[in-house]
């Protein structure tokens, strides 16, 4: 062997393997001690993935879907908005962008203007699992429902009417039984801060995500802008399947067109990253 | 004195095969008759030093094998490219069905497996070939292993990554003189000098990409790096190290002359295109000067490619919506002509006359 075959051997192979030990010491700090925090989530949460079994790939990973929390219906709480995981939310405002150490430059009068948008951020978000954002996400659509019942009972033969209360009863459907329960209700640079201010840790776990600034109308008629933050993605929303929780989350033997049903329990380590630690299949109601 | 590697020892080998062609035309046209016994001492030299360079270097001692090796290249490049994905593939259809640890036993071993076959390849007479192609594989065998632990246990993304990915692309180029691997090490290098430049400017490290100037000291880095550190003992890694080192700047430059408003410079947009468009067209410039200067030829292109494009975009900006298509295109055709004809006047400068000969 050539001094260099012998040289590529012996540092390329300890290359391999202390990169990997760096890694998997990683792993092993993150997971060490008690969680930080433990939600119990199901496949409203965390969704099964749309190419399972096919592809060739014969792994699994859930998908995390989560949703900010709105002030008014109906966007983009909307089910005309497929992925209900984007959007801006009002917390998300300029005066918190700034703590969050963006700095915004003045917005020009005229939309049209070009003007310059900082780049995302990391920072730490804090991720609620069927808390007080999604009680008021309920009561808007609950609301909508009402709104859309008396708006009928004024002119019960209006077929216009009569959609917007079938679309009202939907949504309110679709949020009881279906949609993510899990909202991103806060966000700060310092990971205890937000830990100090959300103390629950069966409800609330702090993850890492990306944060952009975005120049946003006013109002509806678009003239005027301002700076609301946006959550571009939340990092680790895509949990592995270990082999042994495969069971809990295959699908019901003669129930293939339904999708299975079943609870997730997710811990959150050191590092804000998560892994199973329990899945159950839960019977269809 | 040349021979010392592959790559000085495949110049001599082209310089004895041209030296014994225009030796036959020269007897041929009655100008130089070498004696027999000269013939039979350069014929001796030549052929002792063509073996050796063969036993040592595998090179190519004539066209047909040059012909045959640049085959053989893009057979190993193919072969490589069918077996990571094939590596890549096979994982992918069973790694669902193992458990965590054989997992990580598989993914931390396949690379390991794939160096100590490249060292061995490498080291064994005729084995270049397939060393190249076994360094391929053992490189996309560790960035498979990395980037999969990072799926198996949710791990947060990170630009070291690109660090550990890189000083192994570097390790099996420099091994193996494969300079597709140099372009990959090269590549993780500048995303990561990129990403820290990111961070360091307040950014998010995969958001990189959203200010083009993280990428310019990476590739004045690159460009620079064969003028501090010799690279005359791999074929073509001085000139690869410019390519990408230009592009990396002059991509970046043309980015910023088009959308000023991805800048970090705190001037209105129109100003700072301006002022890139203007930096384009010099360090194109730039580039032709030194290409011309110290012929290289890696240096000369690029910085053509890109004078023309920095002349082409501005040509849009000024008259695609003014004049009649057709106007357009026959001034862009007028302008080539223009620089061929620059090019032409160059070109006889730079030719030595019959004096210059002499």
């Amino acid at each position: 062997m050539t001094r260099g075959a012998r040289v590529l051997l012996l540092a390329g192979g300890a290359l391999v393997l202390v990169v990997n030990a760096i890694v998997l010491a990683g792993v092993a700090w993150n997971r060490s001690g008690v969680p930080d925090a433990v939600l119990r989530l199901s496949e409203r949460e965390l969704a099964m993935p749309y190419y399972w079994g096919v592809a060739g790939n014969s792994g699994l990973a859930l998908g995390m879907r989560w949703r900010l929390p709105v002030s008014s219906l109906p966007e983009p709480d909307s089910p005309a908005i497929p992925f209900d995981h984007f959007g801006r939310s009002d917390w998300l405002d300029a005066a918190r962008l700034e703590a969050l150490g963006f700095e915004l430059p003045p917005l020009p009068d005229d939309p049209d203007t070009r003007f310059r948008a900082p780049p995302a951020r990391q920072v730490w978000l804090a991720l609620e699992f069927d808390g007080s954002a999604y009680a008021r996400s309920m009561r808007l659509a609950e609301d909508d429902v009402a709104a859309a019942e008396r708006h009928l009972a004024a002119s019960p033969d209006d077929e216009q009417r009569k959609n917007l209360l079938r679309g009202a009863e939907f949504t309110l459907r679709e949020v009881r039984e279906e949609r993510t329960r899990l909202f991103v209700v806060d966000a700060d640079r310092d990971r205890g801060m937000l830990r100090a201010r959300h103390p629950d840790r069966e409800r609330y776990a702090m993850v890492r995500g990306r944060v952009r600034p975005v120049a946003s109308p006013v109002d509806a008629g678009g003239g005027r802008l301002e700076w609301r933050g946006e959550v571009l993605d939340v990092e680790g929303a895509t949990i592995h399947v270990p082999l042994a929780f495969r069971a809990a989350l295959a699908p019901v033997p003669g129930d293939a067109d339904e999708a299975p049903r079943y609870e997730v329990t997710l811990a959150f380590g050191r590092r804000g990253e998560p892994w199973i630690v329990g899945a159950l299949s839960r019977p269809r109601p | 004195m040349a021979g010392s590697n592959r790559s000085d020892a495949q110049r001599r080998c082209d310089d004895i095969r041209v030296f014994r062609a225009e030796l036959e035309r020269l007897a041929a046209e009655g100008v130089l008759e070498l004696g027999e016994a000269q013939q039979a001492a350069v014929k001796a030299h030549h052929d002792a030093l063509l073996a050796g360079f063969s036993r040592d270097f595998d090179i190519d001692r004539d066209l047909r094998a040059k012909t045959l090796s640049r085959g053989m290249r893009i057979t190993s490049f193919l072969g490589a490219l069918a077996l990571a994905a094939a590596v890549y593939l096979f994982f992918y259809q069973f790694w669902g069905w193992l458990g965590t640890a054989a997992q990580v036993a598989i993914l931390i071993g396949a690379p390991l497996v794939m160096i100590a076959l490249t060292a061995r390849l490498a080291g064994r007479e005729g084995g270049a070939y397939f060393a190249k192609l076994a360094a391929l594989v053992a490189f996309a065998c560790f960035v498979l292993n990395l980037s999969m632990l990072g799926q198996i246990f949710n791990l947060a993304p990170t630009d070291t990554v690109l660090l550990a990915w890189a000083a192994l692309a570097l390790l099996l180029a420099y091994t193996c003189e494969l300079r597709l691997l140099l372009v990959a090490g090269l590549i993780c290098v500048a995303g990561w000098i990129a990403a820290r430049a990111g961070t360091w400017g307040g950014m998010y490290w995969l958001s990189m990409g959203e200010r083009p100037e993280n990428f310019l000291p990476a590739g004045v880095l690159a460009f620079v790096f064969p003028l501090l550190v010799d690279q005359r003992r791999y074929a073509g890694f001085a000139a690869t190290y410019r390519v990408f080192g230009l592009l990396c700047v002059l991509l970046s430059v043309l980015v910023l002359s088009n959308w000023g408003v991805a800048s970090y410079l705190a001037w209105p947009p129109a100003m700072i295109e301006g002022v890139y468009q203007v930096l384009g067209f010099g360090l194109s410039a730039g580039a032709i000067w030194l290409g011309v200067r110290r012929q290289w030829a890696d240096t000369l292109n690029t910085g053509v490619v890109f004078f023309v494009i920095f002349l082409y975009t501005k040509f849009y900006d000024w008259w695609w919506e003014i004049f009649p298509k057709w106007l357009f295109f026959l001034v862009l055709a007028l302008t080539a002509v223009l620089l061929l004809l620059v090019f032409q006047r160059w070109r006889g400068r730079a030719a030595p006359g019959p004096e210059g000969v002499a």
